[in-house]
């Protein structure tokens, strides 16, 4: 079933000329499903972190925005020439590690706190790292940002071709994806969830919930990371606005619509969102089309609160086809876990 | 195994624990009392999940108290907790999973065999199960650490008879397996079949220490201890 969905997505490029226009198919291919991918796969580090260990983190974004400008400052050809001297090979392996160093980081400022304190704390971070960026003109060329970011040839393809980058987006993200379902069968995944539901119990058992939580936030820092190198090759570049609040709130958003009880919620979600962040201006009025795009996500959040994912499970049930739920735990049992009380 | 010497704990006024002292060697010993006496707080102070004022747990000689839980854990001990605490989004194997070592003396294989019921349960999830499988799979889990020592927090609590003497086959033959036993129960009858020694707990102390088969004998004692007037309840 998901082999043949992840097939049909691979054959997409080539299925859409069927339905549209040409022009519009790589429209298409390029700008919604890339862009969604590229997106989901950020969006992917959050729902990790929410799905399988309950900490709600708003720094997802700039930590992408870490590799992101990492890759920008190390790589050869990228405008103005910071440090550059390296090739794609070597700058996005370090970028990748910036930014698994960053969630590291991240995640050890933040392991005592939960909840609505964990919210801030990760704003609060997010929010420093964009206003340094924005004003750092020596490392990161301030306001203007980074550009000329092209991205490496990979065996004589571009990436600069909507179909080479379509594809190696959503093999990324399909590694990713299969390596988090992965993970979370391992007992590093177990302990994790068990923190979710009871952090003394699973201390009581002999894991530091500490260490396990900075672990999750590297892993989720190296995912995020491989969102922001892509982003920043899409874009042809980065600039601060990348990582700002906007930014960071999309991705919330993108995750909550989606669905915070599977993986899989934040590629849905960041489809739904590029769609309408694309298309709103042109089927409503155009200077109010942010205005649609609220409407929506209040309606699929009003009719679902596990987001789009939660939609799919109620029809199912209402069409009586009795199938296991596909999220191990709803988005309404991301809550605080219940405290033995002393 | 394990000694705890004159232990206070307090939480801001209350004075829970009062120097409370007690030692656990490889004959099980029970804790009895009734509500309200400090018996959880106890176990929780042995396992690191309260804070201690003053006294001192060692296990083997070596000292636990600031410890972090997950630490003590690792030293050998294992608390099942009241209630059972099991986890709502893990099935009953990645529960076991969780905690498995390879080549340890408790298995999930081994687990399975003892507890059939668990095997026939593997994929259900860990709220899903009845209060006694509940039960079971917290000790399942407990064991699998292959601690020193296993605490266990009133695990007949709210079970039904039939399971409760399952409960004590299984408790009773801990003490084979090189495993110290400290049962902190309500349940007299659950205490004295399992224990050879228990101890009193009265207002954060301990009150008397006696072999199990004298407290089973003593009405007199036992309603001056526990409020009640025949075994069990």
């Amino acid at each position: 079933m998901s082999l043949l969905g992840f097939a049909a997505l691979l054959a997409l490029p080539w299925l859409l000329p069927l339905v549209m226009p040409p022009g519009q198919a790589q429209f298409w291919t390029a700008n919604i499903l890339g862009r969604a991918i590229v997106f989901g796969i950020v969006a992917m580090s959050l729902t990790f972190l929410a799905t399988y260990g309950g900490f709600i983190s708003l720094a997802q974004m700039m930590i992408a925005g870490i590799a992101g400008y990492a890759l920008a400052v190390c790589v050869d050809g990228a405008v103005p020439r910071i440090v550059g001297g390296f090739g794609y090979g070597a700058a996005i392996p370090l970028s990748l590690l910036a930014a698994t160093a960053m969630g590291l980081l991240v995640g050890a400022i933040s392991v005592r706190t939960r909840d609505i304190y964990l919210l801030m704390i990760t704003l609060a971070l997010a929010m420093g790292v964009f206003r340094f960026v924005e004003t750092n003109i020596a490392w990161f060329n301030g306001y203007e940002g980074i550009r000329n970011v092209v991205g490496p040839t990979l065996f004589g393809f571009d990436f600069r071709n909507a179909l080479v980058f379509y594809h190696v987006a959503l093999a990324t993200a399909a590694l990713l994806y299969c390596g988090i379902l992965y993970l979370v069968k391992t007992p590093f995944g177990l302990v994790l969830q068990g923190i979710r539901d009871n952090p003394r119990r699973v201390a009581a058992l002999g894991y530091s919930v500490g260490l396990h939580r900075i672990a999750a936030f590297g892993v989720a820092g190296f995912i995020a990371g491989c969102g922001g190198v892509l982003s920043t090759i899409y874009n042809i570049g980065i600039s601060p606005g990348t990582i700002g609040l906007g930014a960071t709130v999309n991705v919330l958003i993108m995750s909550v619509i989606g669905g915070l009880g599977h993986p899989v919620g934040a590629f849905i979600g960041s489809l739904i969102f590029t769609v309408f962040d694309t298309f709103a201006a042109s089927i409503y009025d155009r200077d109010r089309f942010n205005t649609l795009i609220g409407l929506v996500f209040l309606a699929i959040v009003l009719v679902s609160p596990d987001g789009a994912i939660g939609i799919g499970a109620r029809i199912r049930r209402f069409l009586g086809a009795p199938r296991r739920s596909l999220q191990p735990a709803s988005a309404s049992s991301i809550r605080t876990a219940e405290e033995e009380s002393p | 195994m394990l000694e705890v010497r004159d232990l206070h704990v307090r939480f801001s006024q209350a004075h829970i624990l009062q120097g409370v002292s007690l030692s656990v060697g490889m004959r099980p010993l029970a804790i009895l009392g009734r509500n309200g006496m400090g018996k959880t707080t106890l176990c929780q102070a042995i396992m690191g999940l309260v804070a201690t004022s003053e006294g001192a747990i060692t296990l083997g000689g070596e000292r636990l108290n600031g410890l972090p839980p997950y630490r003590i854990a690792r030293r050998g001990i294992a608390l099942v907790p009241q209630g059972r605490r099991t986890f709502p989004s893990l099935s009953v194997d990645e529960h076991l999973r969780l905690v498995a070592v390879r080549g340890a003396r408790w298995t999930v294989e081994r687990v399975y065999q003892t507890f059939p019921r668990l095997a026939e349960r593997r994929g259900n999830g860990g709220t899903e199960l009845s209060g006694g499988e509940q039960q079971m799979l917290a000790i399942a889990r407990a064991l699998l650490m292959n601690p020193k020592l296993v605490i266990m927090d009133e695990p007949s609590e709210g079970l039904a008879p039939v399971i409760v003497d399952h409960l004590i086959e299984v408790l009773r033959a801990l003490p084979a397996d090189g495993m110290g036993v400290l049962l902190v129960e309500q349940n007299l009858r659950v205490a004295t079949e399992v224990a050879e020694e228990v101890a009193l707990m009265v207002t954060g102390r301990i009150a008397a220490t006696m072999p199990a088969a004298r407290l089973a004998e003593d009405q007199g004692l036992q309603r001056r201890y526990l409020g009640v007037a025949a075994g069990g309840h």
